[in-house]
């Protein structure tokens, strides 16, 4: 049994009688009145008013809330305008009367060339409207196209890139001929003489096309 | 008044207190009957009140094609009513100044964008209701005008409405659905599980301005879409097949035409033309007759095209090759009193079962394929799937006639061998013809793919297990066999594509008119390219022709829809050639 670290306890009434001493008042003085009106006066004035603000807040939240559905279901009126246009200008019905009026024709002589071995599959033919097959008009009905390629259009556009290109082409010509002159007066050969830099010429859709065409 | 004399305060106090604890008592008891007996009930009565409970229409799912193409979609329309009892001048600002606009002037462009007389629209607004209706289904590009112009008589209504992109383009297939939404038939109806969605709920308080009162909602239940059913159909290459057969229905004045293109290795079905068809958009303008799908819903004995599961049957059961010979005359008696013969007058022609396909002779098929006996004939029918519905169960499908054999007579034992007496489905011819292409393996025909939901992930149709039929080199005698018929046959030769070997065989069906038969045919071409390795099938059937009585009628659009087949499927040209087979001796 170890023994060596028992203390002693103290005996009760000792440490009562050792632990009595005087103490002094407490010099605290009791909160004023005024001050808890205060606090209550101001209580009742902040809360309510944040209790506004967050009204307003929340009021706010639910009109720009409200707001923000209003454009949603704009733009998803929007997106099925789009949508319906694309499905009748995609459709194979206005696709394939368009392709018809610009004179294409599928060619009944298809040519593969297999890159493995590069051999040639098929003969080359040209194709002309008198090997093609020719099924006439459209005959798969389609009520809900609503939007037609206006091919007259298209053939206005082309016309106005291919003119386009041609003054454009003209202008890099003359400009080209005048740089040569120059460079032959100086340099005395044609060797320095370089090609203008192809123009991309831009489509009215913003559509660069190639000036090789 | 005694109770209340000054002399008795105890007393008085002791009832005012039992009063008050009385009081108290009963207001408890109110409460516990309101907030918790009655509560259920006063709350739904004070929902009913107060809150306004909408539907959250879900949409309905696509229908797309093997590539996404979408061949069916919900949008939205609006009807356009006006309140008749408020219609006034109002003031609209323009921009810059505030202009009064007058209800003539208000009417005149409502009937602009409208595309109606002014009058009517000024007859329907005028009055003293609170609602007329101006226009039903408007779409969202003249409502779109129409809100433009902010007009605060007029209301309208949102209403969902089905449309198809692609108009006729398997119409047959697609089937429609009516004014309230419900399918009515074809894949729309047989995939309505799929397509429909789940109406979701919303109930709110809302304020005199309309907008929803914050945290009002009581109870939320969101919509869910329907899914998307995505076929195995190539829509570019069925509008293609449909014009063809639109023309060669109406050049050959005929009342029908079919064309089914099928993947060979996956039994895939890429189209299922037909004409007359039906644009699902407006439905109610076709014949009733037009708007089911004849590919899988009508029968007609095959003629001709039939031979080839003859000859199959009699290849694969070991009681001939493609090298056979028989003498095949004109006529041929069949039992005492009955004569089969072959199209065309004819001497008696020394052929090989490959002669006799070429030829397509009656005669001969009977010669050799009758050598077989009915019962094993009879269970190679049914295994090239004779008589039973296929694996796509479209709707109203029929599984062809072809009865028992041991009920058969003897004509009908003989007429079987060429496609007279029994009667399939256009879909059902293509499958044999898949069946030859596939190295004896008849593949179940796959129409639907599956159910495609938000996630992208489809969740396939169950398909069945494929089905031998013939072995791989009866089938590979068999394709060798038919790609003579297009090499040198009079009729299979006009099915021929430059630069590529195909094989098929033609039919001309005679076609039952009460007890025997009437003057008009069911023709048809049925082929395979690459004849070599058949990667497709197409099958082309054209229903009392006019102007041909003959398979002739049937080749050119079977031409047309295998050119334009290979050359979008990126097929190369043939660099082998057939083996040679005798056709005579």
């Amino acid at each position: 049994m170890r023994v060596a670290n028992i203390q002693r306890l103290p005996n009760r009434f000792e440490s009562i009688q050792t632990g009595l001493r005087s103490v002094p008042l407490s010099n605290r003085r009791s909160r004023p009145a005024s001050v808890i009106v205060v606090t209550l006066l101001i209580g009742f004035i902040v809360v309510p008013l944040l209790s506004l603000q967050l009204n307003i807040a929340t009021e706010q939240g639910v009109y720009e809330l409200a707001g923000l559905k209003a454009q949603k279901k704009d733009l998803a009126i929007t997106s099925q305008i789009l949508g319906q246009q694309l499905d009748s200008l995609s459709s194979d019905q206005n696709l394939s009367s368009a392709a018809a009026q610009l004179g294409m024709v599928s060619n009944t002589n298809p040519v593969f060339l297999r890159i493995a071995d590069q051999r040639i599959f098929g003969h080359p033919k040209a194709a002309t409207a008198a090997n093609a097959t020719h099924l006439g008009s459209n005959l798969v009905p389609n009520a809900a196209q609503n939007k037609h390629t206006r091919v007259a259009n298209l053939l206005a556009q082309e016309a106005a890139v291919k003119a386009q290109i041609l003054a454009t082409r003209k202008i890099a010509a003359l400009k080209l001929s005048t740089e040569t002159r120059l460079s032959q007066k100086s340099a005395g050969n044609l060797a320095s003489a370089k090609r203008p830099p192809p123009v991309a010429v831009k489509v009215a859709d913003g559509i660069p096309a190639s000036p090789t065409n | 008044m005694k109770g209340l004399l000054p002399g008795n305060p105890d007393r008085r106090f002791r009832r005012v207190r039992g009063i008050a604890i009385l009081a108290v008592v009963l207001i408890l008891w109110r409460l516990v009957v309101y907030q918790v007996v009655d509560a259920n009930q006063l709350k739904e009565d004070l929902q009913a009140k107060l809150s306004e409970t909408r539907t959250l229409p879900a949409m309905r799912g696509k229908i797309l094609d093997s590539k996404g193409r979408v061949l069916a979609k919900t949008v939205f329309e609006y009807d356009v009513n006006a309140a008749p009892d408020i219609v006034n001048p109002f003031a609209r600002f323009n921009g810059t100044t505030t202009v009064e606009v007058s209800v003539a002037q208000a009417a005149g462009e409502i009937a602009t964008i409208l595309k109606i007389p002014a009058k009517v629209v000024l007859a329907k607004i005028t009055g003293t209701s609170k609602y007329s209706n101006i226009m039903k289904k408007v779409d969202a590009e003249r409502y779109r005008k129409l809100q433009a112009l902010e007009i605060p008589w007029l209301f309208y209504d949102s209403l969902p409405r089905r449309i198809y992109p692609s108009g006729a383009v398997a119409g047959n297939l697609l089937g429609f659905v009516g004014v309230d939404g419900s399918a009515l038939a074809g894949i729309e109806r047989t995939m309505n599980s799929c397509l429909t969605g789940v109406d979701g709920k919303e109930s709110y308080e809302k304020g005199v301005d309309g907008i929803k009162i914050p945290a009002s909602v009581q109870t939320t239940q969101a919509a869910r879409d329907g899914s998307d059913v995505v076929l195995s159909i190539d829509s570019d290459l069925q509008y293609y097949a449909q014009q063809v057969m639109a023309k060669y229905v109406r050049d050959e004045r005929a009342d029908w035409g079919s064309a089914v293109v099928v993947e060979v290795k996956t039994g895939k079905i890429l189209a299922a033309a037909e004409a007359p068809t039906v644009d699902p958009n407006v439905f109610w303008k076709a014949k009733a007759d037009d708007r089911k799908s004849r590919i899988f819903q009508v029968t007609f004995e095959p003629g001709s095209t039939l031979k080839t599961v003859a000859a199959a049957t009699a290849v694969d059961s070991g009681y001939a090759t493609p090298s056979t010979k028989v003498r095949a005359p004109y006529r041929l008696k069949v039992t005492n009193q009955d004569w089969i013969q072959d199209s065309h007058l004819h001497p008696t022609e020394n052929l090989t079962l490959t002669g006799v396909l070429k030829e397509s002779s009656n005669t001969g098929i009977s010669l050799i394929a009758g050598k077989v006996p009915l019962a094993t004939r009879f269970a190679y029918l049914k295994r090239f799937g004779l008589g039973e519905r296929t694996a796509v169960n479209f709707e109203g499908e029929s599984g062809g006639i072809l009865g028992n054999y041991k009920t058969w007579d003897a004509l009908t034992a003989n007429n079987s061998m060429f496609g007279q007496g029994i009667s399939v489905t256009p879909i059902q011819t293509a499958f044999f013809y898949q069946t030859v292409a596939n190295q004896g393996l008849r593949l179940p025909p796959r129409l639907v793919l599956g159910c495609q939901g938000d996630d992208s992930k489809l969740v396939s149709t169950a398909v069945p297990q494929p089905t031998r039929v013939i072995s791989k080199q009866a089938a590979r005698s068999t394709v060798d066999m038919l790609e003579k018929v297009v090499e040198q046959g009079g009729i299979g030769r006009t099915a021929g594509v430059a630069g590529y070997r195909i094989a098929g065989k033609s039919g001309t069906a005679q076609i039952k008119d009460g007890d025997g038969y009437g003057s008009r045919y069911a023709i048809s071409f049925i082929g395979m390219a690459p004849a070599n390795d058949p990667q497709y099938v197409l099958a082309v059937t054209i229903y009392k022709p006019r102007t041909v009585s003959n398979s002739i009628g049937a080749t050119p659009p079977f031409k047309a829809i295998m050119e334009q087949l290979l050359r979008m499927y990126r097929v190369p040209p043939s660099t082998t050639k057939s083996i040679k087979i005798a056709t005579n001796w």
